[in-house]
């Protein structure tokens, strides 16, 4: 018996309220996903992202888009950090600061083949990179619920022709979609957006509508009916909440693929023009000298492998502190 | 279940034909012409308009278009290669893609099977954390990524494979984007087994099964195994599709001669047939490899058949 019945997710001598009424729901998720070391380490990995990205300029004298033709390719060089052997500006055994006669100056993620800041660079693409992220989110939250709730609680012709048009823009593959739209209209970050605004809340509406379908049904929705409550008030501050965990989690979960999204498009040429940085671009540009000057596409690499890996690491958390089926 | 496979036929039909006038739309709206000289006079566009039946109205090109592409004949190329039937371009192309993406399916779908078995059975020991995290990563970062990384330190730091493709050694070359390829399919599949395979493990006909003698091994690989692998089914076919959409990057890196490649390439250089072509090949495929599987699924679960009905 003991092998198969044991206690997950709460101590043994945790003593219960006997209303449970004490523990707000928030807090008891909050608990939950603080227990979780993944999703931990994600929302702190996603917080200093954030940071690096607006405050690391003020950290750096170079601007991203000061070309510098005597200060191209240089390696990588921090204070501090130098001493141990990595980012001391050496290629090859040889000091490039001190070959190109600026010893003082300190590019901390080196510069790219026009001599520009790398660091300052990275930095303006993670705020790129972000600012996909929360673009795709809201499209989600705004398009992706108002959508999949007319569907659900409407029901009948209207949801019929909805759900065709979802099923049409379902069945082309998102990165088809994606790359004709960025063929007719000039690349740039509204065009991206626009591409997110066509592809990004199907998914959400599906699981929206879906909740809706079986909560509607509910008597409190019936009694609310009754009693005249308008739609919009039914559907938003009635039904709404009560989808709320499954949307959040959605949401968090459709970042990774826009900023996957907007990479792919930087990698084919349609992403953001130059001088504009996005960590997609930086990467396209940096594969280029990748034998050479490894650095160029190392770090942008890694910066977007953290942010995709912290969104999702923080994506199942909070799914895992959401949804009691998940405990175990 | 006639009825269910009909209807999900005709369903898929219409998407189809949607998608194909959405794409011609989309392309008649694209700036500039498809003939990008500027040498060239008003009334030598206007043969060459003629030439290609250009300067029929939009509706007539259309249903040309839509018969020509169901029959296989995606017209010619404009600019990649002048006048090429993009059938022919297609043809050389297209199974260097479906090698691609299978082997790296096979890579994927072996490996995943075997983390994920070890997860479920070892459960409780350091494994099942250790494949969670592997997972986690093959999940979240992108195949090119890890292209980038196996270029750099296995085919260039210690040489032992080539960098680029050559046609001289097709497996030896591309190796390398597979394993690379096959991280995200490897990570997903290992996730779904462990899940499944927990599941299986924890039932009853197991607890029979071992107590009826049989060794550990074999009750896993004979009993656990087919049912939990059962389900897998359906996550593969559509990941086939997605894996060679998702190789476009992958493909140009190594310089590989695929569709993938081909798609960017014609992107760049406002090909816009090919773009069309290659558009509408990988939405058939996307759109014909779900209707199988929903119909598979419907023949092995009956419960989706009579929702079907409905």
């Amino acid at each position: 018996m003991d092998e198969k019945f044991k206690i997950v997710g709460a101590e043994l001598n945790q003593t219960v309220q006997k209303d449970y009424t004490d523990i707000p729901r928030w807090k008891d998720i909050l608990y939950r996903f603080t227990r979780n070391k993944g999703s931990l380490i994600g929302a702190i990995a996603i917080v200093l992202v954030i940071a690096f990205a607006f405050l690391g300029p003020l950290l750096s004298p170079y601007t991203y888009d000061a070309v510098d033709t005597k200060r191209q390719n240089m390696p990588p060089r921090i204070p501090v950090v130098e001493n141990l052997g990595i980012f001391d500006g050496y290629r090859n055994g040889v000091d490039v600061y001190e070959q190109k006669d600026c010893k003082d100056e300190y590019h901390y993620f080196g510069t790219d083949t026009l001599g520009r800041d790398l660091w300052a660079r990275v930095c303006y693409g993670t705020r790129i990179s972000l600012y996909i992220a929360l673009v795709a989110v809201l499209i989600d939250m705004v398009i992706g619920i108002t959508y999949g709730m007319v569907c659900g609680y409407f029901g009948g012709a209207v949801d019929i022709i909805l759900q065709r048009i979802v099923e049409v823009i379902n069945g082309i593959p998102q990165l088809v979609v994606v790359t004709l739209l960025m063929v007719i209209l000039k690349p740039g970050l509204f065009t991206i957006t626009l591409a997110l605004l066509i592809t990004s809340w199907i998914g959400m509406s599906r699981v929206v509508r879906a909740q809706v379908l079986q909560l509607k049904e509910q008597e409190y929705i019936l009694a609310s009916r009754t009693l005249g409550t308008p739609i919009p008030v039914i559907l938003f501050k009635e039904i709404l909440p009560n989808t709320m965990g499954q949307v959040i989690i959605l949401a968090m979960m459709s970042v990774p693929s826009a900023i996957f999204t907007e990479s792919f498009l930087s990698f084919v040429g349609l992403g953001i023009p130059a001088p504009l940085a996005s960590l997609g671009s930086l990467i396209s540009t940096g594969f280029d000298n990748i034998l050479t000057y490894p650095y160029q596409v190392a770090i942008p690499v890694v910066i977007f492998s953290i942010l995709m890996v912290s969104f999702n690491l923080t994506a199942d958390g909070l799914r895992d502190a959401m949804d009691p089926r998940m405990w175990q | 279940m006639r009825k269910y496979v009909c209807k999900r036929i005709l369903i898929s039909a219409f998407t189809l034909v949607v998608i194909v006038l959405v794409m011609f739309l989309m392309m008649e709206l694209m700036p500039g012409t498809p003939f990008n000289d500027e040498k060239l006079e008003a009334e030598q566009i206007a043969v060459l308009y003629q030439k290609y039946g250009l300067d029929q109205p939009v509706l007539v090109r259309f249903g040309k278009y839509l018969a020509n592409m169901l029959k296989g004949d995606f017209g010619v190329s404009y600019v990649l290669a002048k006048n090429m039937n993009i059938t022919d371009l297609l043809a050389n192309r297209f199974p260097v893609s479906i090698r691609i993406a299978v082997i790296s399916m096979i890579m994927g779908t072996v490996s995943g099977i075997l983390l994920g078995t070890l997860a479920a059975v070892f459960h409780d020991s350091i494994l099942d954390p250790i494949v969670s995290v592997i997972s986690m990563l093959g999940n979240s970062i992108p195949s090119y990524v890890f292209a980038l990384g196996l270029m750099y330190f296995v085919a260039y730091k210690a040489g032992l494979l080539p960098i680029l493709y050559s046609a001289k050694t097709p497996i030896r070359s591309i190796l390398l984007p597979c394993v690379a390829l096959s991280m995200t399919s490897m990570s997903n599949i290992a996730r779904f087994t462990r899940t499944q395979m927990i599941e299986v493990l924890n039932s009853d006909y197991i607890l029979l099964a071992e107590s009826q003698g049989n060794s550990k091994v074999r009750v896993i690989i004979k009993h656990a195994m087919r049912n939990s692998l059962i389900p897998l089914m359906t996550i593969i076919a559509p990941m086939l599709v997605s894996l060679m959409l998702g190789s476009t990057i992958t493909e140009s890196m190594f310089s590989i001669p695929g569709i993938g490649s081909l798609l960017i390439q014609a992107i760049q250089v406002n090909d816009y047939n090919v773009v069309i072509s290659l558009a509408f090949i990988y939405s058939a495929l996307y759109i014909g490899v779900m209707l199988i599987v929903d119909i598979l699924y419907g023949i092995v679960d009956p419960r989706i058949r009579i929702a079907g009905k409905k």
